[in-house]
């Protein structure tokens, strides 16, 4: 019989025998009752630590920072977020379920809150990833078909020389790290990104150089201001580099969000408008306000419910429907709450929606009667037991 | 076991890099919208006559910015609020230069307001006194067409007319109102 080098040792035997024994480990400490407990335990400080970090940077940046993170640092120090968490505790929990010792009878009510356990966490996963909550302003007489995002921002790029439509090429935030170039089949030039501001605000420009600065950048910078609080006071901006179109149209741009006058660009065969914008969402349906109506408390200025008398539009039949305060419109996964209204001095009416969509709306409420289903089973299947030991 | 590790793997793949709402980069396109660009480039009705002097002073404000108008302008500025900058012109025409009315009207088919009459003109308007004369202002704001919206000034000096212009959103008029009276009543010779 030949002998076996060491290398064909570690080949045949030793490296399986050492892949095996980490792939085992591995199971154990995803499947370890202990990883939940510590998850469990690390959710609460995270709960108290964003808690408190609510009072100096606001519940929406206090959210993003601890809760919708994968990691959050401290200092340099990297500490897991929410996000992470919650999928170690779906990972345990899952593979709990695949431990042979729990698939026993006597262990019925034990499965069933796990599933219940796992349908949560699902739920949780649904509702960061693919929910959105935005705004539908509409005024009196008029329709509109899209959901302004409260937070995310977006590029707009928008080439309006066609006289049909106007094309959109739409940039996400994500994207807005300096130094990104941005292309699209749809435009004649390159977009860089030199820099993206939370908060700014405009300020002339004398005495500066303004060289290379095209459109309100000749006259204006742009300074970065502190975060606000709440997030919906900040007024984000983006200063980026146009090349490509070899003309006197390349150059610096900067947008900052809500400017009245539109930022154009005109290549040699097509004008563009670009606009820093919130996530527009536009809906297979569209909502006409026919009636708004308002409800003061006697002798104040203060409302005491108000309504919306709207149409809902959808194949181009209209549907009327009434929302009120407590009374949302649910329709195709959206909820449309009465969240606010805007009163022009001439006594003209715009009622504002809350629009939301979040798909795990329900897994709350069905994981929650699931555990106690498995809770009441575990109750029952333990009782014989339970009397047993009385009686001995 | 070497399943259970495959399914765990494919889930933590799925959660830290599967699906995400933001999808970053969109093309679609919608019908028409008016961004306003045609009242970017309207033009006055009437041509300056150059024989006149225009020769004008006022005191601007601080934050103002002088920018690049219209050939037809006497003076353009920037002029930054809370939510944008708005765009003023300063422009002298001979004579009555078309008429009150006329004039009016046309910025108000400019904010898609319906044209008024001549009896309702005095009604929609308030009066200035600048170093020049009394002046007139008309605020046009469509509360349906909130993007755009003007605040004008009409100074008639009886050889000629000066208009100053600002068009903004219709809370940039709201907020700049107040400087924008203040201004014109800072003209002077």
């Amino acid at each position: 019989m030949e002998s076996l080098s060491y290398r064909q040792y570690l080949k045949n035997f030793a490296l399986p025998l050492e892949i095996r024994y980490m792939k085992r480990q591995l199971i154990k400490l995803l499947s370890s009752p202990k990883l939940f407990v510590y998850s469990l335990v690390w959710l609460m400080v995270l709960v108290t630590v964003g808690t408190v970090s609510q009072k100096d940077i606001g519940l929406y940046a206090s959210q993003q920072k601890y809760f919708s993170s994968y990691f959050f640092t401290f200092g340099f120090v990297p500490f897991p977020g929410g996000r992470i968490v919650l999928a170690l505790m779906l990972i345990n929990l899952i593979s709990m379920m695949f431990k042979q010792n729990l698939w026993k009878m006597k262990k019925l009510g034990v499965i069933v809150v796990h599933l219940g356990g796992i349908m949560l966490l699902v739920g949780a996963g649904l509702t960061a990833m693919f929910s959105s909550e935005g705004s539908m302003v509409i005024e009196e007489g008029s329709k509109s078909n899209t959901v302004d995002d409260y937070h995310i921002t977006e590029l707009a790029i928008i080439n309006v020389s066609n006289p049909n439509y106007d094309q959109y090429t739409i940039f996400g935030k994500p994207l807005f790290s300096s130094g990104n170039n941005l292309m699209h089949e749809n435009l004649e030039f390159d977009i860089t990104i030199l820099d993206y501001m939370d908060n700014a605000t405009l300020e002339t420009a004398e005495g500066t150089s303004k060289v290379g600065f095209k459109g309100m950048l000749s006259n204006f910078n742009l300074v970065e201001l502190d975060r606000d609080k709440d997030d919906m006071k900040n007024k984000p901006a983006i200063i980026f580099q146009v090349s490509g179109t070899f003309s006197d149209t390349d150059g610096i741009y900067g947008l900052i969000f809500g400017q009245s006058v539109p930022a154009t660009l005109t290549t040699n065969s097509n004008q563009y408008v670009m606009a820093l914008q919130k996530k527009k969402t536009y809906l297979p349906f569209a909502i006409e306000l026919e009636d708004f109506k308002k409800v003061m408390h006697p002798g104040t200025e203060v409302a005491k419910s108000y309504s919306s008398k709207i149409n809902l539009i959808e194949n181009n039949i209209p549907r009327p429907v009434l929302i009120e305060m407590n009374k949302p419109l649910r329709h195709q996964g959206y909820t449309f709450y009465q969240a606010s209204f805007i009163e022009s001095p001439n006594g003209e009416e715009t009622t504002v929606l809350a629009a939301v969509n979040n798909y795990g709306r329900l897994f709350p409420y069905i994981s929650s009667i699931v555990m106690s289903i498995g809770l009441l089973l575990h109750m029952l299947v333990s009782m014989p037991n339970l009397f047993k030991k009385k009686k001995s | 076991m070497t399943a259970l590790l495959k399914i765990n793997i494919l889930f933590l793949l799925i959660i830290l890099f599967g699906c995400d709402n933001q999808r970053h980069i969109q093309s679609y396109r919608t019908p028409k919208k008016d961004f306003g660009l045609a009242l970017q480039q309207s033009k006055p009705l009437i041509q300056e006559n150059s024989n006149i002097s225009t020769k004008l002073s006022w005191d601007l404000p601080k934050n103002w910015v002088p920018s690049s108008g219209h050939s037809m302008r006497l003076a353009s500025f920037d002029i930054p609020f809370s939510n944008g900058v708005g765009d003023l012109s300063i422009v002298s025409l001979s004579g009555s230069s078309g008429g009150l009315l006329a004039n009016v009207n046309r910025w108000r088919g400019q904010v898609n307001l319906s044209p008024i009459s001549e009896s309702d003109i005095l009604k929609v308007s308030t009066v200035g006194e600048s170093k020049m004369g009394a002046f007139r202002i008309f605020r046009m704001i469509n509360d349906t067409n909130t993007q755009n919206a003007i605040i004008a000034a009409v100074l008639p000096t009886g050889e000629k007319t000066f208009f100053i212009k600002l068009t903004s959103t219709k809370d940039g008029i709201l907020e700049l109102q107040t400087v924008f009276e203040k201004f014109c009543s800072s003209i002077g010779n």
